[in-house]
C-alpha cells in the first residue's frame, strides 16, 4: 500500500475554554480530492490550519510524507475563503510573489511561469488589474492561480464555494478536479455543498462535535447508517421532494 | 419695574397660574386653575396650597441643581436585599483588609505581568525583524518602497514644519537676547536648540503623524484580511517581507530628515532674526558655524537613529498584533492599534529623548 500523503493522528485544539479539535484523525491519500464536511462551527477550518501550520495544535501528530515536524509549507498551498489576495499588488504581482519570495528563478522566467498560469485560469487579460477591480470568480481563480504557481504538492481549499450560487460551485468543483490532473496535486475541500462534493471528491470525511463521524468514499457516505451522515445525505433529496406550494388564490 | 415683577412671578411660578407674554405684561400674577388662555402650572381642578413651599428652577430648562435643594427629598425605603442582609453579622475587619489587599496586588501583578510581557513579545519582534535580513529576499526593493513612504512623502511636512520652527526660534530667541543685550548670539540660540533637541524630536513626531500611522493602519489591514496568513502559507517570512524593510529604511531616512530639519530651521531663524529683525546676518552665521560641534552633530544624528527605531518598530508592532487586541476586531481594533501606534511612538520618543539627553550631556 502506499503511504499516504498526509496523516492525522488524535489531534487536539482548544480555544480557551472552548475544545474544539478532540481527537481528529484523517489519512489524505496521495493524489486524492478529500472533501471536508461539517456544520458550520464543527472546527473544519481550525483543522485546515492545523494542516497549513497557521494554528499549532495542543497536541496530536501530523505526518507528511510518513515524516513528522517537516516543514512541508513550501509543498502546500492554502486557498483562504476570502482569497487573501494582496490588494495593493496586481493580478501579475499576486501571483509572482511566491516565485519571487521562495525561488531563485530569473525575472524572465519568473514572468513565463506567472502569465502560464494566468493563461490557464483565463486571467492573462487581466494581469495588470488589482483585486479589487476583479469580480468574485476571478479573485477566487486568482488566488487559485497564485496557489498553483508554485507546483505544490498539495491544496488545502477553505470553503472554496462560500457565496456562490450553485452553479458557480459546481464550476469550482470541476475546476478543482481538472487542475488536478492537469498540476497533479492532492487536495482536501472544506465545503457545505454536499451534491458537488459527493461528484468530485474521491473521499469524503464528515466532521461533527470536533470528531471525524465518518471517512470514506461517496458511495459509502451515501449508504452509510450514521444518523448525522443520513441528515447530510437526505437534505438535498427533501429539497428535490417539496412540492410547489399554492398561495391563498391557488396560484402557484 | 416689569422685569422685576417678571423675575418675582416667574419665582413663584410653581403655585401661580399667570398670562403669557403675549398677552403683554402683567403685573400681578393671577392664582387659580381654570382661567382660559393663561398656562397652568397647577393641575386643573386641585386645590392650590397657599403654604406651599417656593420653588425656584422648578419650571426652568436650567436646573442649577441636579436635586432641588428646595425640595424635600424622599425618605429612601430600604430594599429587600438590605433588609435581609441587615440582621447577618459583618465580616470581621481583617478579613476584609486581607480581601481588599489580594484584590490590590493581583490588579496590580496582572497588569505588571502583561506589560512585561508585551514588552518582551516586542523586543522579541524587533530582534526577529533584524535577523530577517539574512533570509528576506528582494529587500532592496522593499527598502526603496519604504523610503518612499516614509521620506519622500514626509519631505514637504517636514520642511514646511522646520521652517516655522525656525522662524520662531529666531523671533523668540532675539527677544529673549535682546533682554540680555546679547540678540548676536541668536545664530548659537537657533542652530544649538534645533541640533540638540527640537529638530530629532520634531522630525519623529512628524514623521510618526504622517508615515508611522498609514504603516501601522496598512499592517493592520493586511493582519485582518488574512494577507499574513497568507505569507505563512506561502512559506513567505511576514517579518523579512513587511517589517524588515521599514526598520532599514528608518535607518536611513530618520538621520536624513533630521538633518533637512536643521538646515531649513536654521534658515528659518535667519529669516526672521536676520531679514526681519535686522540682525547682522554674518554675526548670524559665524555664530552657527563656531557654535554647533562635532558632539552636537553626533547627539542629533543618534537620536534621530533611536527615535527611528523604536517609533517605526513600535508602528510595525502595533499593526502586527492588532488581532490580539482584546474587546475589539475588525476595522475598530486597526483603528485602535493606528492611534495606539502614534500615541505610544509620542510618548517614546520623548522618553528616549530624556534617558539619551542625560546619557551624553
Amino acid at each position: 500500500m502506499i503511504a499516504p500523503l498526509l496523516s492525522v493522528t488524535g489531534l487536539h485544539k482548544q480555544f480557551e475554554q472552548h475544545a474544539v479539535l478532540c481527537g481528529v484523525d484523517l489519512v489524505v491519500p496521495r493524489g486524492s480530492i478529500v472533501c471536508l464536511l461539517g456544520r458550520s462551527g464543527a472546527g473544519k477550518s481550525v483543522l485546515l490550519k492545523c494542516l497549513a501550520g497557521l494554528l499549532k495544535p495542543d497536541s496530536g501528530e501530523i505526518r507528511f510524507e510518513g515524516q513528522t515536524g517537516k516543514d512541508f509549507r513550501k509543498q502546500c498551498g492554502y486557498l483562504f475563503q476570502a482569497n487573501a489576495l494582496f490588494d495593493s499588488l496586481t493580478a501579475f504581482e499576486n501571483v509572482a510573489l511566491p516565485l519571487e519570495q521562495t525561488t531563485r528563478l530569473r525575472v524572465s522566467e519568473i514572468k513565463e511561469a506567472v502569465m502560464s498560469a494566468l493563461q490557464n485560469l483565463g486571467l492573462e487579460k487581466f494581469a495588470n488589474y488589482f483585486p479589487a477591480q476583479l469580480s468574485g470568480g476571478m479573485q477566487k481563480r486568482l488566488a487559485l492561480a497564485r496557489v498553483l504557481v508554485t507546483r505544490p504538492a498539495m491544496v488545502l481549499f477553505d470553503e472554496p464555494t462560500a457565496g456562490l450560487d450553485p452553479l458557480a460551485s459546481d464550476a469550482v468543483f470541476s475546476m478543482i478536479k481538472e487542475y488536478r490532473e492537469q498540476f497533479d496535486f492532492t487536495a482536501v475541500v472544506v465545503t457545505h455543498d454536499v451534491g458537488p462534493a459527493l461528484a468530485a471528491g474521491d473521499r469524503l470525511a464528515l466532521l461533527e462535535n470536533g470528531r471525524i463521524q465518518f471517512a470514506g468514499t461517496p458511495a459509502e457516505f451515501v449508504a452509510s447508517d450514521d444518523s448525522v451522515v443520513r441528515s447530510f445525505v437526505n437534505r438535498d433529496r427533501e429539497w428535490i421532494r417539496i412540492e410547489p406550494r399554492m398561495d391563498t388564490n391557488g396560484r402557484e | 419695574m416689569v422685569q422685576r415683577a417678571f423675575l418675582l412671578r416667574w419665582l413663584i411660578r410653581g403655585t401661580t397660574s399667570h398670562r403669557t407674554l403675549r398677552d403683554g405684561s402683567v403685573n400681578d400674577s393671577v392664582p387659580g386653575n381654570e382661567l382660559p388662555g393663561y398656562d397652568h402650572s397647577v393641575p386643573t381642578g386641585r386645590a392650590v396650597r397657599l403654604n406651599a413651599p417656593i420653588r425656584p428652577f422648578a419650571h426652568s430648562p436650567i436646573r442649577p441643581f441636579a436635586v432641588s435643594p428646595f425640595r424635600p427629598r424622599p425618605r429612601r425605603t430600604p430594599n429587600a436585599e438590605r433588609k435581609s442582609t441587615r440582621h447577618l453579622p459583618l465580616a470581621p475587619p481583617e478579613a476584609n483588609e486581607d480581601a481588599v489587599i489580594t484584590h490590590l496586588l493581583r490588579t496590580v501583578g496582572r497588569r505588571s505581568l502583561a506589560v512585561v510581557a508585551g514588552l518582551g513579545d516586542f523586543a522579541e519582534f524587533v530582534v526577529r525583524a533584524f535577523a530577517a535580513v539574512s533570509h528576506a529576499r528582494q529587500l532592496r526593493r522593499g527598502v526603496a518602497r519604504a523610503i518612499h513612504q516614509q521620506g519622500v512623502r514626509c519631505l514637504l511636512v517636514i520642511t514646511v514644519v522646520s521652517l516655522f520652527s525656525g522662524l520662531v526660534l529666531g523671533l523668540q530667541g532675539y527677544y529673549v537676547l535682546a533682554r540680555f543685550g546679547s540678540a548676536g548670539l541668536l545664530g548659537t540660540f537657533v542652530s544649538l536648540t534645533l541640533t540638540r533637541e527640537l529638530a530629532p524630536v520634531l522630525a519623529t513626531l512628524m514623521i510618526v503623524g504622517q508615515a508611522g500611522s498609514a504603516i501601522a493602519a496598512e499592517i493592520g489591514i493586511y493582519r485582518y484580511s488574512e494577507q499574513i496568513d497568507a505569507l505563512t502559507t506561502m512559506a513567505i517570512d511576514p517579518l523579512g517581507y513587511l517589517i524588515t524593510p521599514r526598520l532599514l529604511a528608518a535607518l536611513l531616512v530618520f538621520p536624513i530628515l533630521t538633518t533637512a530639519f536643521v538646515l531649513v530651521g536654521t534658515f528659518g531663524g535667519y529669516l526672521s532674526g536676520c531679514c526681519l529683525l535686522g540682525l547682522d546676518s554674518g554675526v548670524y552665521w559665524s555664530n552657527v558655524h563656531s557654535a554647533v560641534r562635532f558632539v552636537d552633530v553626533r547627539e542629533c544624528l543618534l537620536k534621530a537613529l533611536v527615535f527611528g527605531i523604536i517609533t517605526i518598530a513600535i508602528c510595525c508592532h502595533s499593526g502586527f498584533t492588532a488581532h490580539r487586541r482584546t474587546g475589539a476586531s475588525g476595522s475598530r481594533a486597526v483603528s485602535i492599534s493606528t492611534t495606539r501606534a502614534v500615541v505610544f511612538s509620542s510618548i517614546a520618543t520623548l522618553a528616549a529623548d530624556y534617558v539619551i539627553t542625560s546619557f551624553l550631556v
